[in-house]
Formats: structure tokens, sequence, C-alpha cells
């Protein structure tokens, strides 16, 4: 069953232009999309497949952006899981025999794995000043090196001067894996599911995305602004959302029959 | 520079929302996340695979270490905002630049940049915030 939602049909004029995949929804959930003119739903059974017209002309930024937006209002509608940018069909059936047919029970799962929740990411970066001043005042190593290298001034050895500089890497690094845990702790037990996490590179020490609950999204901004104030100057907490569910719609959500 | 222009902060909330049509906090998550279909061909676009690169990032070097013992043999713990302060941030900022693990990130960050120029004219904002994933250390980010 191939339900076309918008004015621009499967076929006609578009051609050769190949379709493609926003994510999948629920098939009787397949109206709340009918006023998203350019978005194609094709069923199969309990799930189905939203699609729109790739216009490779458009460039990679504009697509992008679609993409981007047309999944957002999507979720924003129903349960969705969203497709990576960039699967391309020749036609909307394409997607009903290598897509959904094959992954039905899996698809009805996560779908309603992601219902009526939301992905929000977290980052966290070290501050590298802060995080400095703080090693550097309570490892106690760190102080007794610096106390020798105050000493002999110019004369410090070079020896001496980069086990300094690799027992303060060495602190950074374990700063930034403690309070990486402390942010995942914090937030777990508010949430569905945890992705990603760290540390991570650079001054990037968790990358994570929690699948956040609606009727928990207080409770999880909150918990934000608490490890904002916990972590001081020394991390920088950055959260974005709601989004779509981008990092939950492959199956491997902890299920209990998986178990 | 604030995060503003790409996330909306409401009042007392922490959580910022991402702004409806900007591709800067979800570029990645479109790109790596979200349902695969193998047997399918991926769009094959000359720049966007970059966006895909793993930026890790070897800070194990000896310049990183003498920058530190440097760094941290020049703060002034007992003068909390004591001459040597300004000094050291000054030198944080500019020196810090030829670090491994902030050039290499501000370099994807351009990569990033570079990707996605050339589509559209408001991709002034996108691009700041690509570059500035790399730098998550600067704390004004949070406008």
């Amino acid at each position: 069953m191939t339900r076309i939602s918008g004015a621009e049909g499967a076929g006609g004029a578009a051609g050769a232009r190949p379709w493609r995949l926003l994510g999948v929804l629920r098939a009787d959930r397949a109206d709340a999309t009918k006023d998203l003119d350019q978005v194609l739903v094709t069923a199969s059974g309990p799930v189905a497949a939203a699609l729109v017209r790739h216009d490779e002309g458009s460039g990679v930024r504009a697509n992008l952006s679609e993409h981007a937006s047309l999944v957002e209002r999507v979720h924003a509608l129903t349960a969705f899981l969203p497709a990576r940018y960039g699967i391309l069909v020749r036609e909307p059936g394409d997607v009903v025999s290598a897509l959904l047919d094959p992954n039905r029970d899996a698809f009805e799962a996560l779908l309603a794995d992601v219902h009526g929740r939301d992905e929000v990411r977290v980052r966290v970066y070290q501050v590298e000043q802060a995080a400095l001043e703080q090693v550097a005042a309570t490892d106690s190593g760190i102080v007794q090196l610096r106390a020798a290298m105050r000493d002999l001034g110019e004369e410090a050895p070079t020896g001496l001067r980069l086990e300094l500089g690799e027992r303060v890497a060495g602190a950074l690094a374990a700063l930034a894996e403690a309070d990486a845990a402390l942010v995942l702790d914090t937030l777990r037990p508010l949430t569905v599911a945890v992705r990603g996490g760290g540390p991570a590179s650079g001054s990037l020490v968790l990358d994570a995305s929690f699948l956040v609950d609606r009727a928990r999204a207080t409770a999880f901004d909150q918990a934000v602004g608490r490890l904002i104030e916990r972590l001081g100057g020394r991390a920088e907490v950055r959260a974005v959302g709601p989004l779509p569910p981008y990092s939950f719609a492959e199956p491997v959500l902890p299920r209990e029959e998986a178990a | 520079m604030t995060v503003g222009t790409a996330t909306q902060r409401a009042p007392g909330r922490y959580v910022t929302s991402p702004s409806p049509g900007s591709l800067a906090e979800v570029v990645d998550l479109i790109l790596d996340k979200g349902l695969v279909i193998d047997v399918f061909v991926r769009v094959s676009l000359v720049g966007i695979e970059l966006l895909t690169i793993d930026a890790r990032i070897v800070v194990a070097s000896v310049d990183t270490y003498l920058r530190f013992a440097e760094a941290v043999g020049r703060l002034d713990l007992d003068r909390r905002r004591g001459p040597g302060l300004p000094d050291l941030i000054e030198q944080v900022g500019s020196k810090g630049k030829g670090v491994a693990a902030g050039g290499v990130a501000r370099a994807v960050g351009k990569t990033l940049k570079g990707a996605l120029v050339g589509d559209g004219d408001d991709d002034e904002q996108e691009q700041d915030e690509a570059s500035e994933r790399g730098r998550g250390h600067d704390a004004d980010q949070r406008g």
C-alpha cells in the first residue's frame, strides 16, 4: 500500500529522480504527515516508510537541511525512526521489499521504544585554564614538581619540565574521565537508554546521546543544571534537545527478550 | 559569539533547543546515526565523507608536555588574580593554537566548514559552530 501525502506523486514529471528515505513510522500514523506536501508514505503491514524526492541539483547543504527539517517535523507528529542521510531508492516499492518487509517486528518494537521520547545530546568540554588551576593546586606530585622547578628557576633541566608536563597531562586526562563519568552516572538514571560516551579526544571529554521520556524532560534539564554548577568552571556542559532519536534508530536498545 | 544563533536556551533551562533548520547541532547525527540500509547506495558527494572522519588526536607529544609544564609553572595559585594570570591566559590563548589537539580539531572544523560551503549563503552560523566544536573550552559559547 502506498499513500502519497502531498501533491507530488510517485510518478509523473519528477521522472528519474530517486527517493530519499527519511525514516520509519507506524502505518496507522501515516495520516499525521498529511500536511507535509513533499513527503510520501509507503506502508507494509504495521510499519511505513517516509520518503522525499531527492534532487541532487539542490546542493548538499540544501538537501541536508531539508532532511533535518522534515525528520524534525515528522518526529514532532509521531514516533519516528530517522534514517541516516543519503539512502536513495529508485521506487518507493523498493523500500518495502528491502527495508519494511524483513524488519517489521524490529521496527514495531523500536517505534514503541522511542514513542513519547526524545534524544538529548550532551557534550562536555574541559576548560583547560580552570582544569590546570585545579590540578596544580590539588595534585601532590605536581605541587612538588612545581616547587622544585621554582627553586631551580631557569636552571631547571628539560627532563624535569617534561616530567611535570607529563604529570599535568595525566592529571587533566584523569579529571576529564572523572567528569565524564560523573555526567553519565548522574543523567543515565533519568533516561531510557544512552549511546556514545567518553572520554573522547582533545577538549571534548564526553559526547553522549540520551533517550529521554518527555515526562522526565524537566527532571533531566534540572539535573543538567546541577551538573553545570557542580563542575564549576573546569568543564562546559552543552546539552541540545529535544532531537529526533537518530542515535536510537537501530535495534540495540536493551530488550528483555534479548537477555 | 554565542550559540544563540544555532540553539535557543529558554530562561531557566539548561538543555538548549536546536533552531529549526539549523544544521549545526545535527549534521553529524544525520550523517553518522539513524537507520542504514547497506544494500542501498549512499549518496556519493565530494566532501561529505570528510564529515564522518573520526578526529581522534594524539596528544602525547613532547611539545604538549613542555607547554603544560610552562603553563602550570607560571600559575600563581597564591595570588588568585595576580599579575601572572593574564600573561598565562594570553599565552595559552595564543600558543595553544599550535598544540596538536586544538590545532587538528580546528583543522577538522575548517574541513567541515569547507564541505558545506558553496551551497548556500547563510552558512555562517553553521561554519562558526563547526569550528567551535574544536575549541569547546571557550567559555563564552554559552551566551
